[in-house]
């Protein structure tokens, strides 16, 4: 007997594999940056299946309304998109090869030695409190760091738009 | 509700789901009907400001025009221009329609009356909007048209940066609440004014402020109608859209102003919440709600039909310059101010009753100044002095 979880799981599933083939394969660029929508969308969706309500909200809002959105609008800015000389399939060169075997090889490794919980609550518990307990007690340091990098590249993109005037 | 179903001798799975459907589809109803009346509501606002009539004839007082337009534009044809890109013309409207929709799901009708109580509600709700911003750029793209182009980027460009002065004032409310649920930010407040987040502290003010103009501008209301600026770009990003899926887009951007005014009700101006004799009434907790909710929707109209545009520039450094620097002081004002008073509690209503009394002093000379305007301005409608020029 199947449950809601599992339908949704496989729902998921679906969408995050099938559009994202849409993504590496269409020829439309535009259309593949729309499609990345679904699979955002749908990765969210696994964290909600996990119990991570918080972080699926930021996946939405950061990834699907703040990083697509721009991604569209820079190649919506990009002339003659519709009509791209290389298809994605094209074969482009040994080292990408290596470089996505790696990857693959190296994801496959972690994901197999890792003790990960597969624990699935059957009630949503709030997580937004040990959340930013954990973030602000014990990982402070790291999180500091990680917001001084983003400082940087803010103050970094603004010195080279001053410098186009 | 699943109880019900099981009982009449469906399966929980079965039941589940059809329990799921009928609340969709009757939110989805509620919601269909409110932008409905809503395109009717500012259409008689604006009559009435600018002193002229309005629909008034389907019905009484016009109250079936929007029945009507609805019929129209579901019978015209929906034509599709040449050169467009066909697939995402077609879904993009529903991308708008589907962002405003799901924000239904944490809507607090009143007291207990929501779809979800989500532990994560109010955050949910300025996100799945993220989904009109994609619609609204795909219309403007697959339209191959300039203008759609520029008014989908606009939009784009608009609701984008909107949305960080928007979300940070939205952090003061969670900071005295204590809470990120819809119903758990409504049940902190009470029923009296001085009891409301918004005159929590004067920082929460700030915030209201703050969130009021943004969230105009990220649901494309005048003065921050540059998306579909009628004297620049035609009609913006559904500028090439006719029949049912330009009313699809004309719902959404309806029933937008009442997602509007029901967030600031619930978060600021103490929701659906009953004084304490009166607990238990869902329907009375619904109603002052709803009433909420159209005062505000009132003032939004209001100021459609009083203010100019702005300009693209002065839109942006708005947002960037004066909107959120003030968002950051709210913030940070609001942690002080309640590390400062935390152990006296009376202090923080005194300076509540006192935030109250001096908006009510404001408000008054507010409304003095107006009475005088609207009775020196009001011209009869269709009489003879309005043709004096």
């Amino acid at each position: 007997m199947m449950g809601i979880p599992e339908l949704f799981f496989y729902f998921f599933t679906i969408m995050v594999i099938g559009i994202g083939c849409i993504v590496a394969f269409s020829k439309n660029l535009l259309r593949s940056a729309f499609a990345l929508f679904f699979v955002l969308f749908g990765v969210a969706g696994f964290y909600v299946l996990l119990g991570a309500d918080f972080l699926a909200i930021v996946q939405i809002m950061v990834y699907a309304g703040g990083v697509n959105v721009l991604l569209i609008f820079g190649t919506m800015l990009t002339s003659d998109i519709s009509t791209p000389k290389t298809s994605s399939l094209s074969f482009q060169g040994t080292l990408t090869v290596i470089a996505g075997v790696t990857l693959f090889v190296l994801l496959a490794i972690i994901i197999n030695s890792g003790n990960w919980p597969t624990y699935v609550p059957g009630e949503m518990m709030p997580t937004t409190k040990d959340l930013g307990k954990l973030l602000l007690k014990e990982y402070v340091l790291p999180f500091e760091v990680v917001s001084f990098l983003l400082l940087a590249a803010i103050i970094s993109a603004v010195v080279l738009v001053k410098k186009g005037d | 509700m699943d109880a019900t179903l099981i009982s009449i001798g469906l399966d929980p799975l079965t039941a589940k789901i059809t329990s799921m459907v009928i609340i969709s589809v009757i939110v989805l109803l509620a919601f269909v009907t409110i932008g409905g009346i809503l395109t009717l509501v500012e259409r008689r606002i604006s009559g009435f400001m600018q002193s002229r009539l309005g629909p008034n004839r389907v019905g009484p007082q016009g109250a079936l025009q929007w029945v009507a337009d609805g019929v129209k534009l579901i019978l015209k044809e929906d034509l599709i221009p040449e050169g467009a890109d066909r697939k995402l013309f077609r879904i993009a409207p529903y991308f708008c329609l589907v962002g405003i929709f799901g924000t239904m799901v944490v809507f607090p009708w009143g007291k207990g009356v929501i779809v979800a109580d989500l532990n994560v509600g109010l955050f949910y709700f300025i996100s799945i909007t993220a989904l009109v911003v994609f619609g609204v750029l795909m219309a403007g793209w697959s339209s191959n048209n300039k203008w759609s182009l520029l008014g989908g980027m606009r939009a784009a460009a608009q609701i984008v940066s909107y949305e960080i002065p928007v979300g940070m004032s939205l952090l003061v409310p969670i900071l005295i609440s204590g809470t990120l649920s819809m119903g758990g930010i409504m049940a902190s407040q009470g029923w009296l004014p001085w009891e409301w987040m918004v005159f929590k502290s004067p920082f929460a003010v700030l915030s209201f402020i703050i969130f009021f103009i943004g969230s105009l501008a990220e649901a494309n209301r005048t003065p921050f109608d540059l998306p579909e600026a009628e004297s620049e770009l035609v009609s913006g990003y559904c500028t090439e859209y006719s029949g049912f899926r330009y009313a699809v887009f004309f719902l959404s951007e309806w029933a937008n102003l009442f997602v509007l005014g029901g967030l600031t009700t619930s978060v600021f101006l103490g929701g659906g919440n009953l004084p304490g004799a009166l607990e238990g009434f869902t329907i009375l907790s619904v109603l002052v709600y709803l009433a909420k909710v159209a005062v505000v929707i009132f003032v939004v109209i209001w100021l459609r039909w009083t203010l100019p545009r702005f300009r693209i520039d002065q839109l942006m450094s708005l947002s960037w310059k004066y909107l959120l620097p003030g968002a950051f002081i709210a913030f940070l004002g609001q942690a002080a101010y309640m590390l400062l008073t935390q152990h006296t509690p009376i202090v923080q209503s005194i300076i509540a009753v006192l935030m109250f009394l001096v908006f009510v002093f404001v408000l008054i000379r507010f409304g003095l100044k107006v009475r005088v305007s609207i009775n020196e301005q009001r011209i009869p409608v269709n009489s003879p002095a309005s043709n004096v020029s």
